[in-house]
């Protein structure tokens, strides 16, 4: 910036700044409370009621039930857009927006998360 | 929008045109100066408004924040506020403080975000890394308080999903009063910086009348004189408890559309202050009900919402028709309203302006890309087209051009839903 007295004190200032940025892999942000990563799920409270399933825009929750009372919850965070809503309607607390982000993989099951249990 | 003139015809885009997305200009030169310009949009349709009609309210809610990576918190709230007068339901004060907060937030990011494309445009890299690097406290203080940088998914049917914390508050009135010294900075310098006069005065001029004439919005409208912001015509969420100013400029040029945004930004610091401090207890959300018991109440009847983006009016229409999806959404970005002044105002300029007079709008272009899709049958103009219709102009148009290659019926069968997708294995 050239307005004279503007620019030496700006770049002093910069100077004795730390980096903007982190020297990613090798440092790593810590995420705040609120961070909304993958979803967590505990087939302990579930109730196998679908709300999540109905409230899922990417349809990444499949919830199946079949006769014997088996219910299968699936998750696929490739689908995943991480809104949060599945948590927020699930009347249990099954499910928890969990902290994990770093979740390329290079095959497609790697993605899928699957539990069967009886209810 | 279109004017002939002879000349040589040069054309910019649609691969990149100054921004990261595709639109086309045609442009009439006469040695180095612009005498016409034409322009096609429409090259990123995503089918938005027919995808969101097979989801219900709670889900299109993140579907439709997905239109914009800038403005999602603005596509959210003109849904949901649309949703909630369908409803009936009184959002509670907290919320509505807590909205305009996350708007305002977003509204500092957007500018900030503007101010760099725009450094970056005019060759002025020093503008857009200072610009950048001090968004990012918006940023953080966005992720701190949603959870997330971008789509922040705090909007629900009849309030937000999450509280503010005493110390959030503190955060923000710490983060703004940084940002303060930052806008203060920016106030001094950039409109007196030479490189910026140089090529910001007296380009891409927007007058008055025309503004009028082509319903210029936001920023745009703003900088050339006409004070529209539906925050204050039409206040909604907690704008009618806070105080602020419309900033306007009389000279329409880009210098003038910098002045303003940055003068929006530290009126968004000073709105986001009195927020911080000012933020009633109450509920969060209209309702205790489950959002599904909300969903089964929507009636059948249309509403016309109306929100003030970073960049302009934004208009959302929803129609219900008693189901717990839409029956039909339409919105309208701010962008395709400003389109029309950027054609004006290339006429006139300079080749080399062409970049930052396209990025003087802060265009979003893949949020502007829409069609019409009749429901009723009562609409069709005569540009309308049924399906058979459609094809039959497609293979006319082949017909027409024998040197362009045919799309080959391969690569129809794998769009075909359940089609080909495990064979190609």
């Amino acid at each position: 910036m050239s307005i004279p007295g503007k620019i030496v004190p700006e770049a002093l200032k910069t100077l004795g700044k730390d980096n903007a940025t982190v020297s990613y892999p090798k440092d790593k942000r810590t995420m705040p409370d609120r961070f909304r990563g993958a979803v967590e799920f505990e087939p302990e409270p579930c109730t196998g009621c679908g709300m999540c399933e109905r409230h899922c825009a990417a349809d990444a929750i499949v919830v199946e039930a079949d006769a014997d009372g088996n219910v299968t919850w699936s998750y696929d965070v490739a689908k995943c857009m991480f809104c949060g809503q599945c948590e927020e309607s699930c009347p249990t607390d099954a499910i928890v927006m969990g902290k994990e982000f770093e979740l390329a993989a290079s095959d497609k099951p790697a993605f899928e998360d699957s539990y069967t249990f009886k209810r | 929008m279109s004017e002939k003139a002879s000349g040589t015809e040069i054309p910019v885009g649609p691969q990149h045109p100054s921004l990261k997305e595709p639109a086309n200009f045609t442009l009439t030169v006469d040695g180095e100066v612009i005498t016409g310009a034409q322009m096609k949009l429409s090259y990123n349709h995503r089918g938005i408004e027919q995808a969101v009609l097979s989801k219900s309210y709670i889900e299109a809610i993140y579907l439709l924040e997905r239109i914009c990576g800038i403005c999602s918190h603005a596509h959210t709230s003109a849904f949901t506020q649309g949703v909630e007068e369908l409803l009936d339901l009184e959002v509670p004060p907290r919320a509505r403080y807590i909205r305009t907060l996350i708007g305002e937030l977003e509204r500092i990011h957007s500018h900030m975000l503007w101010l760099g494309v725009a450094g970056h445009e005019i060759g002025f890299d020093t503008l857009w890394q200072y610009a950048w690097r001090d968004r990012e406290i918006v940023m953080d203080l966005l992720e701190e308080i949603t959870g997330n940088r971008v789509h922040y998914s705090i909007n629900t049917i009849g309030g937000v999903r999450e509280d503010l914390t005493d110390e959030h508050c503190e955060t923000i009135l710490e983060g703004m009063d940084d940002l303060a010294e930052r806008i203060d900075f920016y106030q001094e310098t950039v409109p007196n910086e030479e490189t910026v006069r140089m090529r910001c005065e007296d380009v891409g001029v927007v007058p008055e009348d025309l503004a009028r004439e082509y319903c210029a919005v936001g920023a745009v409208g703003r900088a050339s004189g006409v004070p529209t912001d539906v925050r204050k015509d039409a206040p909604y969420a907690a704008y009618d408890d806070v105080d602020f100013d419309v900033i306007t400029d009389d000279r329409g040029d880009l210098l003038a559309r910098t002045v303003v945004r940055i003068g929006e930004i530290a009126q968004a610091i000073r709105i986001i202050r009195q927020v911080a401090k000012r933020i009633p207890e109450g509920d969060l959300k209209a309702s205790a009900k489950p959002p599904q018991a909300l969903l089964a109440q929507v009636p059948e009847d249309d509403v016309v919402s109306r929100y003030e983006a970073p960049r302009g009016e934004l208009i959302h229409y929803v129609r219900a028709d008693g189901t717990d999806t839409p029956a039909r959404v339409h919105i309208r970005v701010p962008t395709l309203a400003n389109w029309p002044t950027v054609v004006e105002s290339l006429k006139g300029s300079y080749i080399a302006d062409t970049p930052i007079v396209v990025a003087g709008i802060d265009p979003c272009i893949s949020c502007t890309s829409r069609i019409g899709v009749e429901t009723d049958g009562n609409h069709g103009g005569e540009n309308a087209f049924d399906l058979d219709e459609l094809r039959e102009y497609g293979i006319e148009w082949y017909d027409d051009r024998s040197d362009v290659e045919r799309p080959s019926l391969d690569g129809d069968e794998r769009t075909v839903s359940g089609g080909t997708r495990g064979d190609r294995a």
